[in-house]
């Protein structure tokens, strides 16, 4: 980088500005979803706050929608703990993934790095895997801080915006649509459609059983039976 | 207070999920299994919410299973998350004016 470049206070670093192009499409794509979250969170008997902090903390749709969801259904708190993890274990193979990308970094930035790493950065980060160390850092942790913030915007629009749609509009619809729309995508490999097959038709049958089990049982067979077709 | 320390407790996981091997990063590898296990959580597990939100309400009329078609189908053709989830929304709307 040339000293003028440095010296120039109004100059984005190139990093940062690639980070926020690239995951503006990413806002666009997940904005639905999370106003669907907000709007199921304020029409659903669970507290407010605590469907609004989810979006910050857990930071991750799918198992924040299954949270609010099985918490509104009365499903017994270390079930409902237990589902979202399990929708969530895919983020431990997306560290494992990217573990070696971050072999070379500073302590901290393991730490924080990771905080926003859903499907969406996932693709993101690998894709800027062969950047420079300090770039790689400023891309994603950009990234997820834009994305993040659009996050829990979407969220908070979607609570103020849930109570004023009529009721006869069906909004908790919203929800297995969601599902399904984002399902569909990852089915047009065999394995994939294997899984989802598999996932769907066990909980339809496990429906019954309680504290989120079914939920977890169709969701861990699903994925070995997957895993299985995928190795034949 | 039970909602708000399921969802700390969600995040703190979701957390130790997502920092497992990065933290430790050079220390300790996965099983390739293990992470191809994982891959396919995602399929079975969006499958599996989606039955399980779809069967949540005892009112299910064969306008939902329209809207669910539609919804799914302009996934598979391409369509953005926003576009399914608007035509599914209409097809259910107008599936409850016909049924």
């Amino acid at each position: 980088m040339s000293t003028a470049l440095l010296k120039s206070p109004l100059r984005v670093d190139p990093a940062l500005r690639t980070a926020v192009g690239d995951v503006f499409p990413v806002i666009l794509g997940v904005i639905p979803f999370a106003l669907t979250i907000g709007a199921t969170a304020v029409t659903s008997s669970v507290s407010p706050v605590a469907s609004w902090l989810g979006g910050p903390l857990i930071a991750a749709g799918s198992a924040h929608l299954t949270t609010i969801s099985l918490l509104g259904a009365g499903t017994s708190a270390i079930g409902v703990v237990l589902a979202a993890l399990v929708v969530n274990a895919r983020l431990a193979a997306y560290s494992a993934v990217l573990a070696p990308r971050f072999v070379t970094q500073p302590k901290w930035f393991r730490w924080v790095g990771p905080y926003v790493l859903v499907d969406q950065t996932f693709a993101l980060a690998v894709m800027r895997g062969d950047d420079a160390d300090g770039a790689f850092r400023t891309y994603l942790l950009s990234a997820s801080a834009v994305l993040l913030a659009a996050w829990v915007t979407a969220i908070s629009v979607g609570m103020a915006l849930g109570p004023v749609i009529p009721e006869s509009w069906e909004l908790w619809f919203a929800t297995p649509l969601m599902f399904t729309a984002m399902t569909i995508p990852s089915t047009k490999t065999r394995p994939g459609l294997v899984a989802a097959l598999t996932g769907a038709v066990l909980a339809l049958v496990l429906a019954e059983v309680p504290s989120g089990l079914g939920l977890i049982t169709a969701i861990v067979v699903g994925a070995v039976v997957g895993y299985r077709a995928s190795s034949q | 207070m039970t909602d708000l320390l399921v969802v700390l407790a969600v995040a703190v996981g979701s957390y130790a999920l997502r920092t497992s091997f990065i933290v430790v990063a050079g220390q300790r590898t996965a099983s390739p299994a293990i992470v191809a296990i994982l891959d396919h959580v995602k399929p079975a597990a969006l499958a599996a919410l989606a039955v399980t939100a779809a069967s949540s309400h005892e009112t299910l009329t064969p306008a939902h299973a329209a809207a669910l078609v539609v919804a799914g189908f302009a996934a598979y053709k391409g369509a953005g998350l926003l576009t399914a989830l608007i035509l599914g929304m209409l097809a259910l709307a107008a599936g409850s004016l016909i049924i």
